[in-house]
């Protein structure tokens, strides 16, 4: 690993000085070779809104009176909305959404949620990564499930990343994808610097053990892992990905790594990221600005490095939180666990606009919005729009995709 | 019956297994005193625990429930963002309980004098499954704990009913708001197909049915089990074949009548101590000896640990350690007298066994299913991490001076964060004096390159840089080969590590193996005479890197 880095930043310091661009960056742009274990190369990033994201102040109703009346202190007006059109707008604090919009890679799916909604964050948060009913345990997760019943047994352990130290729920699975590291660049074992560096390691989980005992299991996922690992530090490596910045303290957001790993030509089918703080139940407007502020500018910035890099056509990105809010605010300026909310889809792949009917906010269950979107009709438009898969095992049969992909 | 153990048989190695599987392993020396029983004292030396006393003090921190909450909505005066502000910071305060809850279960498997009752009471977590991510109040989760242990080897109906009525399953499965005019369906549900029967053995309208007679089964302000009569559905049901004016106890008595019940839990608590699927011959054994004891959970466990296939091969060093048993073996195979509790549970949270936190109502699965190449990678990289923060929190306590680069801060409290920082500061130093002197040798780029890399490098460039340059190690990879290990018996590098294996593995490693680890402890070759006692500090702890980075050392 060492040695690969430092020939890289040599190779790219001699590259930039001539004013080229290293040459695999020219050759991600061109290539379009599948990712290990799937039919093509396309990739699925999954953003986590942690805590329940307001969808009435994300995706405004500004042209509805009853919005108003419910949130006297916490309705936006005027300039706190950009108009998409006469009832709809975007919290201002989007602008870089908006301009996605306004290019055609950015679709909002209006009202989405599940009957019998489950208001604790836990709860919520099972039911969307699991994509189970309210009423059911699911002991997989959705993206798990893709990976069980689509990809073929080439698939790499970082079929699934996810940026943090936890491995998300939704890629459990009994195929045993999916990874979870903070630092790519770093995401192995630890040699030692004596006679233990990562040879012996290699050497002494390398024999042969008797073919389905659990021992042959263990070595068989060792020496996977050996090779995972090595795979994420190179992508990390020609992503410049962590590593070297990291340490420096510029590590920059999660959707820059994923960047920097995509170009790096990861064998990753779904990367997962997760921003949290949504939970606004006191003092929401100025907090929420802020969050919004920077998922907007997140987004917009991650969109325009696809474009740079040449891997723009390859990436659809997914927006989702685990529930929305309450419509009418509560006595402490915030507002409190409600129900649908929307979610967007980013990308050159998306079909743009708005989608699904916004639900009404005069025909309210116990205070709450009715979803008109069901999540699981979201995942099974990804699932078979984009990845191309078949939705039904995934997501249980009943959930028709949308026309959210072109 | 099931065939028993012939006596002549038993060794210290089926003594290492039987305190591994009724226990966690720890600390070893126990299993060298069952090795010197027959296996019939043996398994009743552990058998032989009550209600009693252990050694460990039940927690003294938890917050009581209910309290405040009732205190601060009593209170006209106290407006909406006050109260909502009191509200979250008693939820913050019940989770911070938790966090504690968590690190002083694992001091208590460490230090029990009971661990047998320790590991059931695991597995009944995993069994009768409930999530503090759910029931916020610790002592809620505490309390059902506490049911565990009480009823750890005890009438399992009568468990199940403790259960069934404690305030943790109540609120995880939603009864205590179930009423006869919204039944509610989750604890029904589960109790037959995850608790007592299993799936197949029921259908939809005896859940329907178990639902409505368990209506009214509630709490009250402080969690005590109460049954809410004007809650509850009177009216008649038809469950499992029975019809009457059903309730919730009645419910009970008509599962324990049912033939499935005892071969479903008795195949469960096979697969948790023996770690493979039993064939039909030994589950239907075990399940006689449960009906005929009146659904006793002692007898089946002592048939299981006195027979035969207990013992056989098949199920000998074959079981992957649960992420629990593997740090707390850990701890003991590096002899850390006060192990970082807080800073294993997070670890057992990272490898897929968060404590009071299950992922779901299906408790854990188990063996196979704790290891992908994610946590695999982590088990590995753990040893250094545990040795890191033992040391950190021992230079709190004055023991150590100096610790370095291999840190991973995000796994320490903040007390051990700043102990880091001030043992880093010491390393830096020692090692900026170092190489002062080292890289006025070096010619100038090279030397500009080895100070950036030493700066900004990953842990495994400095440390290449560090070793190539003959600059001083990192005082935690100096020396954290456990003491134990430089007393190993053996008169050439071979039997060194023949001994290692035999002391920290439950399965023997081969010859390729073996000379990785003789190459590491210093040996030109396996057969040359070297004493673990004359092998550098540095080169045992290499070793002993090497052999925690086995697959082997997964399994116990």
């Amino acid at each position: 690993m060492s040695l690969t880095r430092r020939h890289f930043l040599q190779g790219a310091a001699v590259f930039s000085a001539l004013g080229f661009a290293p040459r695999f960056l020219t050759q991600a742009a061109a290539a379009a070779t599948p990712i290990h274990g799937f039919g093509d190369d396309r990739v699925l990033v999954v953003v986590q809104l942690g805590g329940g994201n307001d969808g009435l102040n994300t995706v405004v109703p500004h042209g509805d009176d009853a919005y108003h009346r419910a949130r006297p202190r916490l309705a936006l007006r005027g300039a706190q909305v950009l108009r998409l059109d006469d009832y709809h707008g975007l919290n201002a604090k989007l602008e870089p959404l908006r301009a996605l919009h306004d290019d055609g890679r950015l679709a909002i799916v209006q009202g989405v949620g599940y009957p019998n909604p489950d208001r604790s964050h836990f709860r919520a948060m099972e039911i969307w990564q699991t994509a189970s009913g309210s009423d059911r345990f699911l002991g997989d997760g959705w993206i798990g499930r893709y990976f069980d019943n689509t990809c073929a047994g080439s698939a790499r352990p970082q079929a699934g990343l996810a940026l943090g130290n936890e491995r998300p729920q939704a890629f459990d699975c009994a195929c045993g994808l999916g990874i979870a590291t903070d630092d790519p660049a770093r995401f192995g074992w630890q040699p030692g610097a004596g006679a233990d560096g990562e040879a012996a390691f290699a050497a002494i989980n390398g024999g042969a053990a008797s073919p389905g005992s659990t021992l042959d299991f263990l070595r068989h996922t060792t020496r996977n892992a050996i090779q995972s690992s090595a795979e994420v530090q190179r992508a990390a490596d020609r992503g410049g990905v962590g590593g070297l910045a990291a340490d420096r303290g510029a590590r920059g957001n999660q959707l820059d790594m994923v960047a920097g790993l995509i170009r790096g030509g990861l064998d990753t089918r779904v990367y997962y990221v997760s921003v949290g703080g949504f939970d606004t139940h006191a003092g929401q407007a100025g907090r929420h600005d802020t969050l919004l502020s920077g998922v907007g500018a997140a987004l917009a910035k991650f969109q325009r490095q696809l474009e740079r890099d040449g891997t723009a056509h390859r990436v659809l990105t997914l927006v989702f939180s685990e529930f929305g809010r309450r419509v009418a605010e509560n006595a402490s300026d915030g507002t409190d666990h409600g129900t649908a909310a929307p979610m967007f889809l980013v990308g050159r792949g998306v079909r743009p606009g708005l989608h699904g009917a916004h639900p009404p906010l005069t025909d309210l269950d116990r205070g709450d919005l009715k979803h008109t979107v069901d999540f699981r009709r979201v995942y099974a438009s990804v699932l078979r729009g984009w990845l191309g898969a078949d939705p039904v095992p995934v997501v249980g049969a009943g959930f028709d995709p949308l026309p959210l992909i072109a | 019956m099931l065939k028993p153990i012939d006596p002549d048989r038993w060794s210290p190695r089926l003594a290492r297994h039987l305190l591994n599987r009724a226990g966690f392993g720890v600390p070893r020396a126990r299993a060298g005193a069952l090795a010197a029983l027959t296996p019939e004292a043996a398994v009743d030396s552990l058998l032989a625990f009550d209600d009693g006393p252990d050694g460990v003090d039940d927690p003294d921190f938890l917050p009581e429930p209910g309290r405040l909450g009732r205190m601060v909505s009593g209170l006209e005066s106290v407006g909406h963002a006050e109260r909502q502000a009191i509200q979250a910071d008693k939820r913050q305060e019940e989770r911070e309980a938790v966090q504690r809850l968590k690190a002083w279960w694992l001091m208590r498997m460490h230090r029990t004098a009971h661990p047998l009752r320790e590991k059931l009471a695991l597995f009944w977590h995993g069994h009768f499954a409930t999530s503090a991510q759910k029931v916020n109040p610790s002592r809620f989760n505490f309390d059902l704990n506490a049911i565990f242990r009480r009823h750890a080897a005890g009438d399992f109906k009568a468990l199940a009913t403790a259960v069934g009525q404690s305030a943790a399953m109540l609120t995880y499965l939603d009864n205590h708001r179930s009423t006869w005019r919204h039944p509610n369906e989750n604890w029904a549900r589960e109790l037959m197909e995850l608790f007592t029967l299993g799936q197949g053995q029921y259908g939809e309208d005896d859940i329907k049915a178990a639902a409505r007679a368990f209506t009214g089964w509630s709490i009250d302000g402080d969690g005590a089990f109460i049954h809410r009569v004007e809650a509850h559905d009177p009216g008649e049901k038809t469950f499992l074949g029975r019809t009457g004016r059903l309730d919730g106890w009645d419910i009970l008595d008509i599962l324990f009548e049912q033939p499935a019940l005892a071969p479903f839990v008795c195949a469960k608590l096979w697969r948790h101590f023996a770690g493979t699927e039993p064939d039909a011959a030994t589950r239907d054994a075990l399940a006689e000896t449960f009906r005929a004891s009146g659904h006793a959970i002692r007898p089946v466990l002592r048939e299981m640990f006195l027979s035969e296939a207990f013992h056989s091969d098949a199920v000998v060093g074959t079981q992957i350690k649960s992420p629990v048993q593997f740090v707390l073996q850990l701890v003991d195979d590096l002899e850390i007298a006060q192990p970082p509790y807080a800073v294993m549970a997070q670890a057992c949270r990272a490898l897929g066994q968060d404590l009071f936190q299950p992922p779901n109502v299906k408790g854990w699965d188990g063996n196979r299913a704790w290891i992908n190449a994610n946590t695999l990678l982590q088990r590995y990289n753990l040893p250094g991490r545990i040795a890191l923060a033992a040391r950190a929190a021992d230079h709190l306590r004055g023991g150590i001076d100096t610790d370095g680069a291999m840190a991973d801060a995000a796994m320490l409290d903040a007390p051990a964060k700043d102990a880091l920082g001030r043992m880093q500061r010491a390393y830096r130093k020692e090692l900026e004096g170092a190489v002062r002197a080292r890289l006025e040798e070096l010619p100038a780029d090279e030397r500009a390159r080895a100070r950036q890399v030493l700066r900004d490098g990953a842990p495994g460039e400095r440390l290449a840089v560090i070793t190539a340059l003959g600059l001083p190690l990192p005082p935690e990879l100096r020396d954290t080969a456990p003491p134990a290990l430089a007393g190993l018996p053996g008169a050439t590098a071979d039997a060194v590590v023949r001994a290692m294996a035999d002391r920290y593995l439950a399965t023997p490693l081969d010859a390729d193996q073996r000379a990785v680890l003789a190459r590491a402890l210093g040996a030109a070759a396996p057969d040359a005479p070297l004493r673990a006692e004359a092998a550098p500090p540095g080169a045992r702890a290499a070793a002993f890197h090497l052999l925690t980075s086995l697959a082997e050392y997964q399994l116990c």
